[in-house]
């Protein structure tokens, strides 16, 4: 193989390992200010439709509810019933652990019918357990979790992870030219590859 | 996304510990690349970080905010910390409240 290829083919490589780091982790490269900024504007493009159907149906119906234990298939079900359109279960709480019920919690929520669903943190300030411990626990215990989306972003769609994956490399490369407005490009593509956000 | 719940004073300890405390999660939760907001109210908000906290802002916003009798409306909520009455995005408008035999807390968008 002549060295050209070789070096190409090293570049591309160490390009997609990069591009796949940041796909997983989206947010990692933005300075606190932006992340806010981005957690906002996910929320806004996502949630608009249910906040204007909320907003169109009068009483209970449109609103939404939080949990913090165990509610069963039939106990939800009356819920939808209701008209109560997204739930969110505790998925951590204050004792410093993952909530042993978010998992059954959120498979009944989906199961039942609610149209949207997310988690709350209940942190530990208390606890021997650092911030990034505790956030790293509930990463873990919440991995594979179905039915709630917890970040977008990702290379492994297509067509949008081909844009994602250039985009992405334009990004994080900062001597190319198109790098000195990172914000706007990662909200458009951010706002593109919101796929399946709860 | 993830609402990070900031409530409960006894929970918490010293204003400077807090805010610190606070900031390192968002930090994690910024390293896993989740989309967060922050569910916050007002009497807790001065007693965890101080009055004249205005760090974290920024972030979609659910506010806790229960009255008699139960409104949903958030044109009302006073301003605290680093958000103005604009900012609020979610109130929950009641807690702890019986419903098809289970314990929730209600909530309505802004």
């Amino acid at each position: 193989m002549q060295p050209r290829v070789i070096f190409i083919t090293i570049v591309a490589a160490l390009l997609f390992a990069v591009a796949v780091t940041a796909a997983i982790h989206p947010t990692a490269h933005l300075s606190d200010a932006d992340y806010a900024e981005y957690s906002m504007h996910i929320f806004k493009e996502n949630h608009q439709a249910r906040i204007e159907e909320s907003k169109m149906k009068s009483g209970s119906g449109g609103d939404g509810l939080d949990i913090s234990s165990l509610h069963s298939e039939m106990t939800q079900s009356c819920m939808v019933g209701k008209g109560y359109q997204f739930m969110i279960p505790r998925a951590y709480q204050s004792s410093g652990h993952v909530d042993p019920n978010v998992l059954a919690n959120l498979r009944n929520a989906h199961t039942v019918g609610f149209k949207y669903v997310d988690v709350y943190f209940f942190p530990c300030p208390k606890c021997s357990k650092s911030p990034a411990a505790q956030v790293a626990e509930f990463a873990q215990g919440l991995a594979g979790a179905k039915y709630v989306c917890l970040f977008v972003g990702s290379v492994f769609l297509f067509p949008r992870k081909i844009i994602l994956f250039f985009s992405i490399i334009i990004i994080l490369i900062p001597p190319l030219p198109l790098s000195v407005h990172p914000k706007p490009l990662t909200f458009h593509l951010f706002a593109q590859v919101r796929y399946g956000l709860a | 996304m993830v609402w990070l719940d900031i409530e409960g004073s006894s929970y918490w300890t010293t204003p400077a510990a807090n805010r610190s405390f606070v900031e390192e999660i968002l930090k994690a939760f910024k390293a896993h690349g989740y989309v967060v907001g922050l569910y916050v109210n007002h009497t807790q908000w001065v007693e965890i970080f101080g009055a004249d906290y205005k760090g974290c802002g920024g972030f979609p916003t659910w506010v806790a905010k229960y009255s008699t009798p139960v409104s949903k409306d958030c044109s009302t909520l006073s301003p605290f910390g680093p958000y103005a009455t604009k900012d609020f995005n979610l109130r929950q408008y009641t807690g702890t409240t019986a419903l098809c035999g289970g314990s929730v807390d209600q909530s309505a968008y802004c």
